[in-house]
Parts: structure tokens; sequence; C-alpha cells
């Protein structure tokens, strides 16, 4: 698992970069975000504008 | 926040992050994530144990490794890292069971001064009507966003109040 060692430093935290490839590219809580867009929905924020 | 948490790993991105939890239970791996949601800066926050069999994350479990604060701190210090890179960032939390949900009540009770410090948390316990976070009262959903971004919230969250509020 490569590292590439670089870390920023925050306000509050030190939190090093990493190559995390084998676990992204996939939702882990999808029903936890389907809930939240359906109370979001409810609040009629703005959506994403079709650029994003 | 200079409390004790865990060192922690990213990604380039900061949509994921993860630690190890060290306890009597062992070593836990932990996974935070942060989802787009369909609205315009708005992210959902998912955290929880992360099965190397089933490669899920399981945010139901009560770990009880002994280190509740640590975890929800190391938690914590990733929303500093995440709203850095995206400052309009406005994260939307909320516990998928009740006693985790009272988790981060508890957490956020004990941090508060210092995450007002750059932070404004909202909170609600119906998702319909929405209050700045006030200590002891319960809640089952929150927002949290940087302090520059806390007029343009609330002025949506207070139309959303007046809708179900009407007066």
């Amino acid at each position: 698992m490569a590292t590439t060692g670089k870390s920023k430093s925050t306000k509050s935290s030190t939190i090093v970069v990493k190559d995390m490839s084998h676990l992204e590219g996939r939702i882990y809580f999808p029903e936890k975000l389907r809930k939240a867009n359906e109370a979001l929905s409810k609040l009629n924020f703005p959506q994403w504008e079709e650029s994003h | 926040m200079h409390l004790p948490k865990y060192r922690c790993t990213g990604n380039e991105s900061k949509s994921l992050f993860e630690f190890f939890s060290e306890g009597p239970h062992g070593r836990i791996r932990k996974l935070v994530e942060f989802t787009r949601t369909k609205f315009a800066n708005v992210y959902n926050l998912g955290f929880g144990d992360f099965d190397e069999s089933s490669k899920c994350i399981n945010d139901i479990v009560i770990t009880n490794n002994g280190d509740s604060m640590k975890v929800l701190t190391t938690v914590a210090s990733t929303v500093y890292d995440f709203t850095a890179a995206y400052p309009k960032a406005i994260i939307f939390a909320t516990g998928s069971t009740k006693s985790r949900t009272r988790l981060y009540r508890i957490g956020i009770n004990r941090h508060l001064i210092e995450i007002q410090r750059d932070f404004v948390i909202f909170g609600s316990n119906n998702y319909l009507i929405w209050e700045e976070f006030v200590p002891g009262n319960e809640y089952n959903a929150f927002f949290l966003t940087k302090k520059e971004n806390q007029q343009a919230l609330w002025r949506q969250l207070a139309k959303v109040n007046r809708q179900n509020h009407p007066q």
C-alpha cells in the first residue's frame, strides 16, 4: 500500500495522505446516504449545479 | 483539537479517512467517509468499523474498545481536514442508532466551546425544526459548517422552520 508520505498540518490535526485507491470507488453507507437525501429533500436545499 | 486522538490517514480527495482504535477488543480499523449528497455543498458523514471479510463498514456496532471519546475526537479531526479542503461544505450527520446519536451529542457537548471557535452546529430532533446547538437538548440530526457559512445556512434553515412552524 503506497504511502505518499505527504502530511498536511491543519489547525487541529496532521493527517497523512495515503493511497487508498483500494477503498475508493464505492459508497460505504448507501442506505444512510439515501436517508440523508430523503431528509434533505424536505429542506429545499439547492441542488448541485450540473457542472459539478 | 488538542485532545487525545488517533493518528489518521486520508486519501487525496479527503473523502475517506482511516485510523485504528486500540483497546481491550484489539485493533479495530475505522473508516470515515464524506459523501456528496444531491444538495449543493452538503456532505453526509459516516463512520464505523471496517469489516475485512465483507469489505463493508459497520456503523451500528458499538465496539466497546474503551475509547469512544478518542474515536470521536479523531472523527472530528477529519471534519477539520475535510472542511479545510472544502470550506463551503455543510456536513450532515445522523447516528445510525439512538445510542450512537447520543454519543455524538455527548461528544459535541464536551467539545462545544472549541468547535464553536471555527464552526457552527445546528441540530434537529425531527428534521423539520432546526436550531443552533443547545447543550443538553436532544437532537437526532446535525448540520456543521464553518462559521463563514453560518448566515447562508441559517437563512435556509429559518425558511424551513417557518414552513414547519407557521406563526
